[in-house]
């Protein structure tokens, strides 16, 4: 008999849960994007964030961990700034990837015949496996490109084997359990202003329009345009949380700086086109962080949601995601001086406390 | 109370070896590799670099000449458009290993495959 | 300080990648064609940044000498009256020897008088063709004194003194030294390297390669170009320490009139592109210079005519030829495991 959604009390804990796991799991994507990129082999990546949704299948099934994983993917793009193709590329060969093999680990899991060890092996090895496949068919076109697959597969096994340990030591069974209690709640809307319907509109407009420009200029502009509001408006929190979000933006300069093919322009390796696309990202984030809080104070967010668990549980999360590196490297110094103490509270327990608390 | 999932079960050995020997099946069985990206030099300065796997795209770079049109993506590169009185590069053709190199003199102008290969196959150089 | 600690830590990335000990590349131009230079660590003189502005900058010297001189143009020194004695200086000196070297062994495959037949061919220009023959006659009859028979003996145009000057045999001779110039100026640029303190390396020029030293990962690796499809290749040389290869071929520069390939390597006596069968061939050598004196004489030549005069001289040459089933090739007598190709090997009388 495994743990399911049903098992669990309420909805309200519900959604805390998947709050407190898609935190989780953008929070480690996120982090993992901060280490610089090997040159010409760009998926050597430990995939940390699958320590979390590997768990989450076993204890809450399939489609529960299909939910998960593209939600995540959303806040990556959202605080990563990956190209609209890499999105969609990760979306879909994931999905697809536990769609297919989600029932079957389960089940080896449940009744032990794999550990988590194998189980992190083979999700690892149908991902990339499905993620090259699909690259090397769309965006390639030729099928040399497959010459990838030796050194991606022998990859699949060290990272399996990494995120089957991480889940192991972080997710015990019944861990779920204990996390709902530390998960964030549902932050509690204020009464909403009558003229919200106005100020909703404009604000979502100013929220939505730089996603759909490339270019540096015009999103610059609304950036600037959203930061005088608020330096008119002395909503100096509002420019605070830009500087707490500083390590998206550091991020977003080395994945865009360093990496993107063009024409160079004369100093450390830097090419127009990725200073351009390094401008567009970060204005895009500025410009999220920046018209999304004033959009998230005003509009009663659960109500409209209510249909989807995975919308209300991206949107307890999302206002929390700027304070997710000083919380997580807080609630890792506590970890690791009590480290010592068998009883304490886990890393995720931990972290998860810190940002419902922010 | 079940005590499952544990870290590791018997089948997982199994599952590591089938994955190893994909692995080496595929590694073994693949071709020498071409290169993966493609970098244009004027007069020694590295002036522009694209990746090659990916869609076919056109870039113009400023030769000594002029502008100097250069087709790269899906694995290979080549010289659609030069200044220069001859046009042998135009006419020589595309490359994709490691290594490979078009070259249009008067415009001091040199495209380069670059990267390393990972099955040691690769030259290099080729006169 | 924790928030500058957080910051060191991640700025530590930053350092690791920034460290690498891969080889360093310079592509530049000089004396009318593409140099690029490789040198491997670890170096132990100037950095490798220095070591290649040497590069250029001997590459250029080399450049400025070879047209003070101008061999390849009308207004070349050397173009002077029958009778002369001029001081060419002992880099000159030290290549006209060679081509000489090179005329006397090959018998006659390659001469050094060919600069006003090839403007007349145009080959590698637009204005490719076939010239009517009593213009070939007209040239041959100029640059020879007679028209010759394939087994008459060629007179040499100059004659190397010592002191390093040279006396002219004929009247008003523009000198097209084909290219021994640059296997010369690759050699130097070796030894530039060499000094420099970077003695792994690999230089490319004007179709000329030298690799020299042993990289740390392992021999070097030059591949044979195929010389009908080429952005691949039929084979690849291993050296295990320093040599030099170069590669002569029809489809470097030609032009094609009525089914045939006329190319840029001319067989003197008969004052045409040689078409004796062979579309490129492949020279390893002690060094460049000896390359470029013998690459295109053996391309002439031939197989049958040359495989022992390569065995003789210490060098190593593959030849490709065409067939209507594809292609297929010889080699010479003493490669061992240092050639793996994958073409067939010609029938026996070619």
């Amino acid at each position: 008999m495994e743990a399911g959604m049903a098992s669990t009390p309420s909805p309200e804990s519900q959604d805390r849960i998947r709050a407190g796991a898609l935190l989780l799991a953008s929070g480690l994507q996120i982090a993992e994007s901060l280490v610089p990129r090997v040159p010409l082999f760009p998926w050597l990546r430990l995939g940390l964030s699958w320590a979390v949704i590997l768990p989450f299948l076993s204890a809450f099934g399939t489609l529960p961990a299909v939910g998960l994983f593209l939600s995540r993917n959303i806040l990556a793009v959202a605080f990563g700034g990956q190209p609209p193709t890499t999105f969609l590329i990760s979306s879909a060969s994931g999905a697809a990837a536990i769609l297919l093999l989600g029932g079957p680990i389960r089940t080896g899991l449940a009744r032990g015949w794999i550990g988590w060890i194998g189980a992190g092996i083979l999700q690892a090895t149908a991902f990339n496996m499905l993620q090259l496949f699909l690259v090397t068919w769309l965006l390639v076109g030729h099928g040399g490109y497959l010459f990838q697959m030796g050194p991606i597969l022998a990859w699949s096994i060290v990272s399996g084997a990494v995120v089957a340990w991480m889940a192991s030591r972080w997710f015990p069974p019944e861990a779920w359990v204990k996390l709902t209690a530390s998960c964030p709640q549902a932050a509690q809307v204020g009464i909403v202003p009558t003229a919200w319907r106005l100020e909703a509109v404009l604000w979502t407009a100013v929220c939505l329009a730089p996603a759909f420009l490339d270019g540096a200029e015009p999103v610059l502009s609304i950036l600037g345009g959203c930061a005088v509001f608020a330096m008119v408006g002395k909503r100096f929190g509002d420019l605070e949380l830009l500087l707490q979000a500083w390590p998206y933006f550091f991020f977003l300069a080395w994945f865009h700086l360093l990496d993107t093919p063009g024409h160079l322009m004369g100093f450390g390796g830097v090419t127009r086109e990725g200073m351009n696309s390094f401008l567009v990202h970060a204005g895009r984030l500025g410009v999220f962080l920046l018209a999304g809080r004033n959009l998230f104070r005003i509009l009663p967010w659960n109500s409209f949601l209510s249909k989807s668990p995975w919308a209300r549980a991206v949107s307890i999360a999302l206002p929390l995601l700027p304070g997710l590196f000083q919380a997580s490297t807080a609630a890792a110094r506590e970890s690791w001086n009590s480290r010592r103490d068998p009883g304490s509270p886990s890393y995720p327990e931990r972290l998860l406390s810190r940002l419902g608390e922010g | 109370m079940r005590t499952f999932p544990r870290l590791a079960a018997p089948a997982d050995v199994l599952v590591l070896m089938a994955v190893l020997a994909a692995a080496g099946w595929s590694w073994f069985s693949s071709p020498g590799s071409d290169g993966s990206k493609a970098a244009v030099y004027v007069d020694g300065k590295r002036m522009a670099w694209w990746n090659l796997e990916g869609p076919l795209a056109l870039d113009t770079v400023e030769g000594a000449l002029g502008p100097v049109v250069v087709e790269h993506g899906r694995g290979s590169a080549r010289i659609l458009w030069a200044p220069c009185p001859h046009h042998l590069c135009m006419k020589a053709g595309s490359i994709h290993r490691t290594g490979a190199e078009l070259a249009c003199v008067p415009s001091h102008l040199v495209v380069v495959v670059e990267g390393t290969d990972g099955s040691g196959n690769g030259v290099d150089a080729v006169p | 300080m924790r928030p500058a600690f957080r910051l060191a830590l991640l700025a530590l990335p930053l350092f690791l990648t920034s460290c690498n000990s891969k080889p360093v590349t310079r592509y530049w131009t000089a004396m009318d064609c593409n140099f690029d230079a490789t040198v491997h660590g670890p170096g132990e003189g100037v950095s490798a940044a220095k070591a290649l502005d040497l590069e250029v900058a001997e590459s250029h010297r080399l450049d400025h000498l070879f047209t003070d001189y101008d061999a390849s143009s009308p207004l070349s020194i050397l173009r002077g009256r029958k009778g002369d004695t001029v001081v060419v200086g002992p880099e000159i000196a030290l290549v006209l020897r060679k081509v000489l070297v090179s005329m006397r062994i090959s018998h006659n495959a390659f001469d050094p008088g060919m600069h006003d037949l090839k403007q007349l061919w145009g080959v590698g220009t637009e204005k490719g063709h076939v010239p009517p023959q009593d213009s070939i006659d007209l040239f041959l009859k100029r640059r020879f004194g007679f028209l010759p028979k394939p087994d008459d003996t060629l007179p040499v145009p100059f004659r190397v003194l010592p002191d390093d000057r040279v006396l002219l045999l004929t009247d008003s001779l523009p000198i097209d030294l084909g290219g021994i110039a640059k296997g010369y100026s690759v050699d130097r640029l070796s030894r530039v390297l060499d000094s420099a303190g970077w003695p792994r390396h690999l230089i490319q020029g004007g179709g000329e390669i030298i690799a020299a030293g042993r990289k740390r990962s392992g021999p070097w690796h030059i591949g044979i170009k195929n010389p009908r499809r080429n952005d691949t290749i039929v084979g690849i040389i291993r050296c295990d320490s320093t040599c030099a290869v170069s590669t002569s071929g029809d489809y470097e520069r030609y032009f094609i009139q009525d089914g045939i390939r006329y190319h840029h390597i001319f067989d003197p006596p008969t004052g045409h592109p040689a078409l004796g069968g062979t579309i490129s061939v492949t020279v390893l050598c002690p060094t460049s210079l000896d390359c470029d004196a013998f690459t295109k004489p053996l391309f002439v030549m031939g197989p049958a005519r040359s495989r022992h005069l390569a065995d003789s001289l210490g060098l190593q040459a593959y030849w490709i030829r065409e067939t209507p089933d594809g292609m297929c090739s010889r080699q010479s007598l003493g490669w061992g495991d240092r050639l793996q190709a994958s073409l067939p090997t010609c029938p026996v009388d070619w």
